[in-house]
């Protein structure tokens, strides 16, 4: 099974995304804080990270960049899951493979991760 | 008529020894004939008066060494000539014929006449010319004897002038003797005290003193007697009628030829009206030093080399001062104080402040400037605008700066952008994990096959979306407003564009079928998921504004510089009298049935700015009942 590991501050989303995820028949990792993410990714090594940028005054493209850089995550997709217009852009320069705007369709959602997961 | 030396004197003739008597007296009748000759010749030869002998017909037969002294000429240079020579020119040939007339008579002529010398230089004399008779009493010649009063004439014009400037100056001129009483008194003095000159002359200076300062002759008189002036005394004095002066005097000692001091001359001016002025003048000064003072806004004026004139303290409290002194003592400290920022809160050259822009020369100038006080960290705004004042020539003359403080209005509007910002972010959050509750729900009841649940979650979902386009919207609007909002442009077709979107809301039109006319394939240059939100917006209205009807048409046109698209329903249409207005922002059209059309009356407002912010335009052609075309245009760019 396909791990998928999710990072929002917001617990709606979380638990909406990780119902979604799971009934696709994702195995789903669900994080609230940004603190030690690169080091959580190392230990769960999920196949595709999903995050939003705007972590509660934390800046997720620092995690983005960190992730890249890192030998052993910088080969694991990340797509960046954003309210803000302009994330798309920050998206993209922190290296990240993928953008969705929200709010957005599920299935959208499914066919940008099914893109990278491989 | 010579005389030789050796002609007897009389007392020489009287020690001749041995004379006969009758010969005696013959010699000494001769040498006294002589001595009296000789005394006579020596009295017109060394007299300093001029003397002259013409015949009867006028001509100079004889001229003393004083003529000669006085008017320059030789007697070989006159003698035979007539006194035409010495002719100044000022006389009218009558004045000459009464001087004929005068001395043919027998009466002696006597005058002040103006002569010409040999130089050309004028002199005056005081003129007698006398007939010299015969024993028959015949007149054979003429005597003229002239006083030159060349140097009192000259000295009685200049006394003249002067009196003329003293009697007729502006100013109140009068003198006294050394007793106080009023010798002299000019028209002006008449004028200002209202005395004339013959009331007044004669009379005690201290009738024009006002009773509390009569002691103030006794001060002025001792000053004259040690010789000393007094120059511009303000005081009072009273005029005839009693009304008081406010006067201005300067008064002198006179001396007379042998230096003694022998009275005293006052000049007076009324100072009344300058008074008057200098008190309205500090008057108006004050009001306008209140109202500076009070004045929210900072104000400062400067020299056109920058220096500081004046600041009222609301722009020295500005500049970190505790008063406008403490600034006027060290103007440029302030500039160290403070880190000095632009609008985007770059720092910015001092050189693009306005003022400085306005020394070098421009009209005016106005500049946002955020300003941080180094010490406390405390930032401000600020709108500066500086002006120039001319003088007569045109030239600079004055540097005049508000300083309109806005600190309050611009966080203000960083607040509100920023919570607009924040608020769409956060709508967008609940919003988003709504819409994946929905759809999942959607996917389990799919399963199941449960028609009307399924129905239900499908409006949930479209509900969720419109919602999502209002924050949406809302945000686009406040970003408008700011100037914000950010286009992100790039080559794109836009026929693909078009008919992306048009697949896109056919999928939720049931009732409307979506036609595409003349769509050609076009490269433009822009925003285009912005020119999609244009068309959205505008299949949207068409559809929803047009209920019961059935078709939309959407065409493209190509001309030389621009593309235009349009949108056509046959839906309710737009009175003439609404259509420039439906582009404003919140506008939303009204019927007179209580059917209102959802929206908050944005969409055409972005939509529009969006198409200007492309150089392009966007109109509206409709006839109400039968249904209304938008347009937009793109301009074609000629980049490759």
């Amino acid at each position: 099974m396909k791990k998928i590991l999710i990072l929002d501050d917001d617990p709606g989303i979380l638990e909406a995304l990780r119902i979604a995820v799971e009934t696709e028949g994702y195995d789903v990792k669900t994080e609230g804080e940004p603190a030690n993410l690169v080091k959580k990714v190392r230990i769960y090594k999920p196949d595709i990270i999903l995050l939003d940028l705007l972590l509660s005054g934390f800046d997720g493209t620092v995690i983005v960049r960190e992730l890249k850089k890192n030998k052993d995550t910088k080969n694991i997709p990340v797509v960046i899951l954003s309210a803000h217009p302009t994330a798309k852009k920050s998206a993209e320069e922190a290296g990240a493979d993928d953008f969705v705007a929200k709010p957005f369709d599920v299935d959208t959602l499914f066919a940008v991760i099914e893109k990278h997961i491989d | 008529m010579e005389t030789t030396k050796s002609m007897p004197t009389v007392k020489m003739v009287k020690k001749i020894p041995g004379l006969p008597s009758n010969i005696k007296k013959i010699l000494l009748f001769h040498a006294k004939t002589q001595e009296t000759f000789r005394l006579y010749k020596r009295a017109v030869e060394q007299t300093d008066d001029s003397i002259f002998i013409t015949d009867i017909k006028g001509v100079i037969e004889f001229v003393n060494p004083a003529f000669e002294r006085l008017t320059g000429f030789s007697k070989n240079e006159v003698i035979g000539k007539t006194p035409r020579i010495i002719k100044s020119g000022r006389y009218d040939k009558k004045i000459y014929q009464v001087v004929w007339n005068t001395i043919l008579s027998g009466k002696p002529y006597r005058a002040v006449f103006i002569n010409k010398k040999k130089n050309g230089e004028f002199f005056y004399v005081d003129h007698s010319i006398t007939a010299l008779r015969d024993q028959k009493g015949n007149i054979t010649h003429f005597v003229a004897v002239w006083k030159d009063i060349t140097d009192r004439m000259k000295a009685e014009e200049e006394r003249r002038r002067l009196a003329t400037i003293v009697e007729f100056s502006n100013d109140a001129i009068f003198s006294k003797d050394i007793n106080g009483i009023i010798e002299s008194w000019n028209k002006a003095a008449e004028k200002m005290y209202g005395y004339t000159k013959t009331e007044i002359i004669g009379k005690h200076v201290n009738i024009l003193f006002p009773r509390d300062r009569k002691d103030e002759f006794n001060f002025i008189m001792d000053q004259m007697k040690k010789g000393e002036s007094v120059i511009h005394y303000e005081t009072l004095r009273q005029k005839k009628d009693s009304i008081l002066l406010t006067v201005s005097v300067s008064i002198s000692p006179v001396r007379n030829t042998s230096g003694k001091i022998i009275g005293a001359s006052s000049i007076a001016r009324d100072i009344s009206e300058k008074k008057h002025i200098e008190e309205e003048l500090r008057r108006s000064k004050q009001q306008l030093e209140m109202i500076l003072s009070n004045l929210v806004d900072g104000i400062t004026v400067q020299d056109p080399q920058g220096g500081i004139i004046y600041a009222n303290q609301a722009a020295a409290g500005m500049a970190g001062y505790n008063s406008w002194n403490e600034m006027l003592q060290n103007p440029a400290a302030w500039l160290d104080w403070f880190e000095i920022r632009d609008e985007f809160k770059k720092p910015m050259s001092l050189s693009d402040l306005p003022n400085r822009k306005i020394a070098k020369g421009e009209e005016s100038s106005q500049k946002l400037i955020n300003y941080v006080n180094k010490k406390t960290g405390e930032e401000k705004w600020s709108i500066v605008k500086s002006r120039r004042v001319v003088d007569n020539d045109n030239k600079t003359a004055l540097i005049v700066t508000i300083i309109d403080d806005v600190t309050e209005r611009i966080e203000l509007e960083r607040r509100k952008d920023e919570f607009i910002s924040i608020a769409s972010h956060e709508l967008k959050t609940p919003v988003t994990s709504l819409k994946v509750f929905t759809q999942i729900l959607e996917r389990l009841f799919k399963k199941n096959g449960e028609e009307k649940v399924l129905r239900y979650l499908f409006r949930m979902n479209q509900q969720i979306d419109v919602l999502t386009n209002l924050i949406g919207d809302l945000l686009d609007v406040s970003k408008i407003q700011s100037g914000k909002l950010q286009l992100r442009r790039d080559w794109f077709f836009l026929d693909q564009v078009i008919k992306e979107t048009v697949e896109t809301i056919q999928e939720s039109a049931d009732a409307h079928k979506i036609v595409m006319k003349n769509i050609r394939r076009k490269k433009v240059y822009g925003d285009l998921d912005r020119i999609a939100q244009v068309l959205t917006n505008l299949l949207t209205n068409a559809i929803k504004y047009s209920p019961g009807k059935k078709k939309v048409i959407v065409s493209q046109k190509i001309t030389k510089d621009k593309v235009v698209v349009s949108v056509k329903d046959y839906g309710i249409g737009i009175l003439k009298s609404h259509q420039r207005k439906i582009f404003e922002r919140f506008y939303r059209v009204y019927e007179d049935k209580d059917k209102t059309f959802p929206g908050l009356g944005m969409g055409l407002y972005i939509s529009s700015k969006i198409i200007a912010r492309h150089s392009g335009n966007m109109w509206v052609e409709s006839t109400q009942g039968k249904g209304a075309t938008f347009y937009f245009s793109l301009p074609i760019t000629k980049k490759s």
